[in-house]
């Protein structure tokens, strides 16, 4: 029980719900406007993070350069999306979104010239000796801490700066999108999850929208792609498989889907039960070893998606009346 | 020439596993509009009780391929009375079915796991018999599976054409309303589809356990895109389309293997050519190779 009283486990686990926060805010933003089901939304995160790591790493691109353009990359993935949602939508477009998001992994894992396959961003090829990408990070979160102390005294750690960071970026998110949720724009995609043909009557272009609506959502997933590589200093495909997009969905379940103001609520539940697992130290948790507790977390998780699904649909903050779990 | 024969056998080896796995999930789309996304894992817990009862019980191979198929069933009728029965009650639309199957997969995979740990097992027959087939090697697995995959596949379309329950499905799936004002018993009709598809998802995974040599907890995991994908390429919910769907990808993804393709790609690739072909039909017919009309929503 240790762990419970050390700050830096807590701030581990707010740092993780505050990407979670981004990623799934761009899942809301496609299934609670649009009406889109997303479930390759991983795949953004991870072409947003690789680019950005190899057009650093390999390219020897600026850092602030990088990073732009691993959100450019996930964007175009959007794009691609938006393509496919022009000719499909509910069910196919959930399995082809998945199947896009797992031939993204399969080719990062196969790559291996490239993305440095299953050895991850330590095997990207590199001029210098070192091919780590978050020494640019570091430097700024160093002078960063400095200006601090100097100003108010307190010495702050990396993952305290990266919890600030991660969270002022959500909020500021949360913002903007809950904002953008109550426009004309938002209205007509609105209108568009009960089919084409009205808002098409009014003039609107719903297909273009519709691309709009799934590159924000892209661009979202690449800001947490980012924020992840930098957290973890390291990524590999694996990291990218669709339980990410899975945990994503159950956080935006867990508030209701239809809130933005659900989907840090339902990361910092989700957090939480994600990592209080690890404490269930009585019967009859304590007849498992580690790994085996592995394994019963993610029972956890599927057991609490189908006990939203039955008995809760509109999650722990949705209204019933304007939930349309479709 | 050999290298061809080769890819072949090994195509229609795959699509056969393919064509089963996505008729028994296209069927139940047809059905229930269900996509069942935990299929991927009755097909492994199957294959799991198969080769438990070949191994550890001293079952004859032939005949755990009927017990794997009753594993499928059970498994499929508990789970809808546990689970899709009440939701199809509650009138449960489309996101809520798609996350409850993703729920009920990390449920039984990671309970698999919990149960026979990561270790993986094989069946009780010769895994390096192999014969001589105009110029290339026919594994003697291979062609238990072909064996297998034909007789599944006669018994299948006899079932679906020949009988009144399967005369019923067919009906129910084209159209559920008229089919229901006709005087069709929804529940009969969604029993016996549970019980074929059941039984398809336990052969195909004898087949794949077959294929494989030897498997592991994930098998089904990852057999389940390429699946979708033939339910998909054989237009959603069609069981004659999804066998053709399956034969087409199998044969596809082996093919394009072949090195007189521009040298042929690595075999790690296929899973990524059976996304592309995927991509490339639905942006050309996005109905699948074998629907009639654009499907929306």
């Amino acid at each position: 029980m240790a762990d419970l009283l050390v700050p830096g486990f807590w701030i581990f686990v707010l740092i993780n719900a505050g990407i979670y926060t981004i990623f799934a805010l761009g899942l809301q933003l496609q299934y609670g406007v649009a009406g889109l089901m997303n479930f390759g939304a991983v795949a953004l995160m991870g072409l947003s993070a690789y680019t950005m790591v190899i057009s650093f790493i390999t390219w020897n691109v600026n850092f602030l350069v990088a990073c732009l353009l691993g959100l450019i990359a996930a964007g175009i993935g959007g794009v691609f999306l938006g393509l496919m949602a022009r000719r499909l939508r509910g069910d196919y477009f959930a399995i082809v979104t998945i199947a896009f998001s797992e031939t993204f992994r399969y080719v990062a894992r196969n790559a291996s010239d490239f993305t440095g396959g299953d050895q991850g961003s330590l095997a990207i090829p590199s001029d210098s000796v070192t091919s780590s990408y978050v020494a640019p990070w570091n430097e700024f979160v160093a002078s960063i801490s400095i200006h601090i102390e100097s100003l108010t005294g307190i010495t702050l750690d990396r993952d305290s700066i990266m919890l600030i960071a991660v969270w002022s970026v959500a909020i500021f998110l949360l913002v903007v999108i809950a904002r953008l949720e109550k426009t004309p724009w938002a209205q007509v995609l609105r209108a568009s999850r009960e089919g084409d043909l009205v808002p098409s009557s009014l003039g609107k272009n719903v297909g273009l929208m519709r691309t709009q609506v799934l590159v924000l959502g892209s661009v979202l997933g690449g800001v947490a792609g980012i924020f992840f590589a930098l957290q973890f200093s390291f990524i590999q495909p694996n990291n990218f498989e669709p339980l990410a997009t899975f945990f994503a969905w159950m956080i935006i379940l867990l508030g209701g889907a239809t809130r933005v103001v659900g989907v840090p609520v339902g990361a910092l539940i989700f957090g939480f039960i994600f990592a209080g697992t690890r404490f269930f130290d009585f019967p009859p948790f304590s007849w498992f070893d580690s790994a085996d507790k592995a394994y019963l977390r993610l029972i956890i998780v599927g057991a609490i998606l189908i006990a939203i699904v039955l008995w809760r649909p509109q999650g722990i903050l949705g209204r019933r009346k304007e939930m349309i779990l479709e | 020439m050999s290298e061809l024969v080769q890819l072949l056998i090994n195509g229609v080896v795959t699509g056969l596993v393919l064509a089963l796995g996505a008729a028994g999930i296209s069927m139940v789309f047809g059905v229930l509009r269900l996509v069942n996304f935990a299929a991927g894992d009755y097909i492994t817990i199957s294959a799991f009780v198969a080769v438990i009862a070949n191994i550890d019980f001293g079952i004859p191979f032939w005949l755990v391929i009927p017990i794997a198929a009753l594993a499928g069933i059970i498994l499929s009728l508990i789970l809808d009375l546990l689970l899709w029965r009440p939701l199809r009650r509650k009138k449960a639309g489309t996101l809520s079915l798609f996350l409850a199957a993703i729920g009920v997969a990390l449920i039984l995979r990671q309970g698999l796991l919990l149960f026979t740990g990561s270790g993986s097992r094989s069946f009780d027959v010769d895994l390096l018999a192999a014969y001589d087939l105009l110029g290339a090697r026919i594994a003697l697995v291979q062609i238990y599976v072909m064996i297998i995959g034909i007789v599944s596949i006669i018994l299948l379309l006899v079932v679906m054409l020949g009988t009144t329950i399967g005369r019923r499905m067919r009906a129910y799936s084209d159209n559920s309303v008229l089919a229901s004002v006709s005087g069709i018993n929804l529940n009969q009709v969604v029993l016996a589809t549970w019980i074929i598809s059941g039984a398809l998802m336990g052969v195909t995974g004898v087949m794949q356990g077959l294929s494989q040599g030897a498997f592991e907890s994930n098998m089904g995991w990852a057999l389940l895109l390429p699946i979708f994908a033939a339910v998909v390429l054989g237009s959603i919910g069609n069981i004659r389309g999804a066998l053709v769907g399956g034969l087409v990808l199998g044969l596809v993804m082996e093919l394009s293997t072949w090195s007189v393709l521009f040298g042929g790609i690595p075999g790690s690739w296929k899973p990524v050519v059976a996304f592309m072909s995927l991509a490339v039909v639905l942006l050309f017919r996005p109905q699948g190779l074998f629907g009639t009309q654009t499907r929306s929503v």
